[in-house]
């Protein structure tokens, strides 16, 4: 019997902090970390009677999200207690928004491997974020309420989206516009930027859903992807085999690699969400979204479309590269001072990137600096496997220069055919193998004797005029290729 | 100095000694009362209802949940209060949490009456200190709600609580408003209002057009004021509608109290759950964990559209019938009792009530108009105490 084809169907919800000097409904500090509990106060401690008072930073941001996603801005809203127990949660109640969120019916787009596909938003609501539980042996469970209160954006989108690459497109290019609108720093790793993924399976065709399982506790973009590709491998084979799937929440562990179910439906809270009676509603007059609207920046798209047009860079690599307000800006910078547009996304994208890790972009280099390496490589000063070296120098030094590199480390390309030949002559004698296999027709031979005259030369040789020389010495490959049977 | 501390003095030796017997007092605070009187120009004697938090001074709610509660902060009130000079004599005995079992339900009332001059504030979300004033023969006034700050009073139903003020005479309120009314950044709910309420204008008892809600019998003639009667028909409404927003929002209210982070934690658990279980039932009295039941059945799913936001659509009506009524009579007359007291609390309406025969006698008036309800109600004042 064949197998079927399966269609994975996914949402997102992320949590965004949003990027203000105080909580959402009192004056204490939002820096992260801190000594446990050293920005509490009344209200965020919830001690009875501590009223709160909305921060408007938070609501102005919140509003400014919506806008970068296209989406609707509600006039005039609320906010609703969504009620449940936990330690983390001084008040017992969350203060959230139940149907009526700020933000609704937006989108945005991404790239994929078919092109252009257009992700929809349906809501942005402005919660707090709760407290922070820290296990300390023999101490139990103890609570940190620095976190307590924080801003927070929840961006719901549809179930649009259809695969791992989509979903790490998606949340990238999100990441993206909310740094550059400044809404916030969205850092995963110190938990700014924090996304549970709604997956379910279904028979390819089939218009129903099928049964949806959350994913909490992803935080990296690797777990996410990792989480995605089991779980729905997971969600298959129990069809596949005859089993039934359940409604349910689920972790994953990034040990083994697997999901786990950590509660049903059957034990899922009734939040009993009410009108927040404490707060006034929130009103949006349209000159406060003229203005908002007004202080966009440029958004990622604008940026990328400038890239392609003026640059000439291909779709792959400007998304690539305007993934971040940092990266775009240092990329713009090293253009700027002189390099040359594909030259720096290609010494980003393949070298800077694999330094830095893809998750976040941070480099202390000066992009001058980038700009310095490219025009050393255009004027044949090294070459590009002593540009990697120089790139890597400098990320781990970024106090000195190239051209203090590349002296000091010996990189100066060998560009001088009588300094090449010998050294060529000598590795030749010693490969006698690999030259007849390459003379036999074996193209890969004159690889590893290429690689041979690198490592001699500790990777100084001009590339093409080592293979221009070999070629003067050793010929042209004689293998079947090179042989034309006659009629 | 010393002559003031000489009377304060005494005024807790009479407390200290009636106490057991009025059921006033939860906690009296001599030691803070006089080290409140250093430096002071313009003593006096204030009390708190046990729901209002007062830094340094134990703040209970009249709950075991809270009998070890001392608040790092003052309420807005209790700040003001202090600021002109108050020296809080103690805390007062209340329903626990406002709602509860207690040993007196109006302590802030027994304490007003027991000694000279004492100025009281009492929160409440229902109105009940009007009926405490009727009993005890006082003055009380709450403000429109947003006039005067919430912070620090302990939530029962927060958008029906409010902080009233109770005095033995009627000169003390606009006083007592002066002190606390006005614009709070810590309470989102608070409004720029009026100000300089001792400066009461004269009005024409007449021209102002007063009415009388449901044609309450006698008024007009015991006032010699002819008024107008107006129906409210909706008024049988507001204390269904009252009980179950004030019992949603009391529930959610009460979920702080869990035993993690302050107030009673019980002694022996095995997991967060039972640590919560075992707290609340033990720290809690019955009545409020009835409340707490019956409001969050109200806001369980399924039950939330047929219970909560029908009432809130009753609440609406009320509030837009009150209103209707007092475009064309500026000041509304009513008996004491629960029936308009929850409704005018729905409303978020001022309300003076004021001693007056077996029934007592409530006036209210339009939002924020509290500058011109108390001119009237002086006029009322002024015109019962020329017919002694």
């Amino acid at each position: 019997m064949m197998a079927k084809n399966y269609e994975t169907v996914m949402g997102l919800e992320v949590h965004v902090e949003l990027k203000t000097n105080t909580k959402m409904f009192c004056n204490c500090s939002t820096a992260f970390g801190g000594k446990p509990n050293e920005h509490t106060c009344p209200v965020c401690l919830g001690l009875p009677g501590a009223t709160p008072v909305l921060n408007e930073k938070a609501l102005d941001l919140a509003v400014t999200a919506g806008l970068a996603t296209n989406c609707q801005i509600r006039r005039v809203g609320r906010q609703d207690r969504k009620n449940y127990f936990y330690p983390d949660l001084a008040k017992g109640f969350q203060t959230s928004q139940g149907d009526g969120p700020i933000c609704y019916g937006g989108y945005l787009d991404i790239e994929t491997a078919e092109g252009k596909k257009r992700i929809r938003i349906n809501r942005i609501h402005i919660e707090e974020d709760a407290g922070k539980l820290v296990h300390e042996e023999g101490l139990g469970s103890l609570v940190d309420n620095n976190r307590a209160g924080v801003p927070l954006v929840e961006i719901v989108s549809e179930a649009d989206l259809r695969s791992a690459e989509e979903v790490l497109a998606y949340l990238h290019k999100l990441r993206a516009i909310l740094t550059y609108t400044g809404v916030s720093d969205a850092r995963m790793n110190e938990g700014s930027f924090r996304c549970d993924v709604n997956l379910s399976i279904r028979e390819a065709g089939e218009e129903r859903f099928g049964t949806r399982v959350e994913m909490k506790n992803l935080n990296s973009f690797r777990s996410i992807q990792r989480a995605i590709e089991y779980e729905a491998a997971r969600q298959i084979r129990t069809v596949e085999e005859g089993g039934e799937l359940f409604q349910e929440t689920r972790g994953f562990s990034q040990d083994s690699g697997k999901t786990y179910s950590m509660r049903t439906k059957e034990d899922a809270a009734d939040y009993r969400f009410m009108p927040e009676p404490d707060l006034m509603p929130i009103v949006i007059t349209e000159e406060k979204i003229r203005e908002l609207t007004d202080g966009l920046p440029e958004l990622p798209d604008a940026r990328k479309d400038r890239y392609i047009e003026e640059y000439g860079l291909g779709h792959y690599d400007a998304e690539q590269l305007i993934s971040s307000i940092e990266l775009a800006t240092f990329f713009e910078a090293a253009v700027s001072a002189g390099a040359d547009p594909k030259a720096a996304a290609n010494l980003i994208i393949t070298d800077l990137f694999r330094l830095t890790g893809a998750e976040e972009f941070q480099v202390d280099m000066a992009p001058e600096d980038l700009a310095k390496i490219i025009e050393m490589v255009d004027t044949g000063r090294i070459n590009l496997g002593s540009a990697r070296k120089v790139l890597e120098i400098m990320f781990a030094n970024p106090a000195r220069t190239p051209e203090n590199i590349v002296v000091e480390e010996n990189l100066e390309q060998i560009n001088d055919r009588e300094l090449l030949s010998p050294i060529i002559d000598e590795v030749l004698a010693r490969s006698a193998k690999a030259v007849r296999e390459y003379q036999a027709g074996k193209e890969k031979a004159l690889q590893a004797i290429i690689g041979q005259v690198m490592g001699q030369t500790r990777g100084r040789a001009n590339p093409q005029l080592t293979i221009d020389l070999l070629r003067e010495k050793i010929g042209w490959p004689m293998g079947p290729v090179c042989v034309r049977a006659e009629n | 100095m010393m002559a003031a501390r000489q009377k304060y003095a005494a005024y807790f030796d009479r407390i200290e000694k009636d106490n057991a017997e009025i059921k006033a007092y939860r906690t009296i605070s001599r030691e803070q009362a006089l080290e409140a009187l250093v430096d002071n120009k313009s003593p006096f004697p204030v009390v708190f209802s046990d729901l209002i938090s007062t830094r340094g001074i134990r703040t209970t709610a009249n709950s075991r949940m809270l009998d070890n509660y001392i608040p790092p902060f003052d309420a807005t009130v209790v700040e003001r209060v202090r600021k002109a000079g108050g020296v809080i004599l103690g805390k007062t005995i209340t329903r626990e949490f406002g709602v509860g079992e207690t040993e007196n339900p109006y302590g802030t009332c027994a304490a007003v009456a027991h000694g000279e001059g004492i100025l009281g504030f009492a929160a409440d979300h229902r109105g009940d200190i009007h009926a405490g004033a009727r009993e005890y023969g006082l003055f009380a006034y709450s403000p429109s709600y947003g006039i005067v700050s919430r912070y620090g009073v302990i939530p029962v139903a927060s958008s029906m609580d409010r902080v009233g003020i109770l005095a033995g005479s009627f000169a003390k309120i606009p006083v007592a408003m002066d002190m606390v009314a006005g614009q709070d950044e810590r309470d989102g709910t608070t409004f720029p209002g009026d100000a300089d309420f001792q400066t009461l204008e004269d009005m024409d008892l007449q021209s102002v057009r007063p009415a009388v809600i449901n044609g309450t019998a006698g008024f007009s003639e015991r006032l010699n004021l002819p008024m107008a009667e107006v129906l409210l028909e909706s008024l049988p409404y507001a204390l269904p509608a009252h009980e179950i927003l004030s019992s949603g929002e009391f529930a959610t209210n009460m979920e702080r109290y869990d035993g993690i982070g302050f107030g009673y934690r019980a002694g022996e658990y095995d997991s967060v759950e039972e640590l919560y279980k075992k707290s609340r039932t033990a720290g809690l009295g019955r009545e409020v964990q009835k409340k707490i039941i019956s409001g969050n059945f109200c806001l369980s799913e399924g039950k939330y559209e047929p219970y909560y936001v029908q009432a809130m659509k009753a609440r609406t009506m009320v509030k837009e019938e009150i209103e209707k009524r007092l475009e064309s009579h500026e000041f509304l007359l009513a008996p004491v009792d629960l029936r308009y007291t929850a409704a005018l609390y729905l409303a978020g309406l001022p309300v003076i009530s004021m001693p007056f025969g077996e029934v007592g006698l409530l006036i209210t008036s339009r939002a924020f108009n509290d500058r011109r309800l108390l001119a009237f109600a002086w006029q009322i004042v002024s015109r019962l105490e020329s017919e002694e």
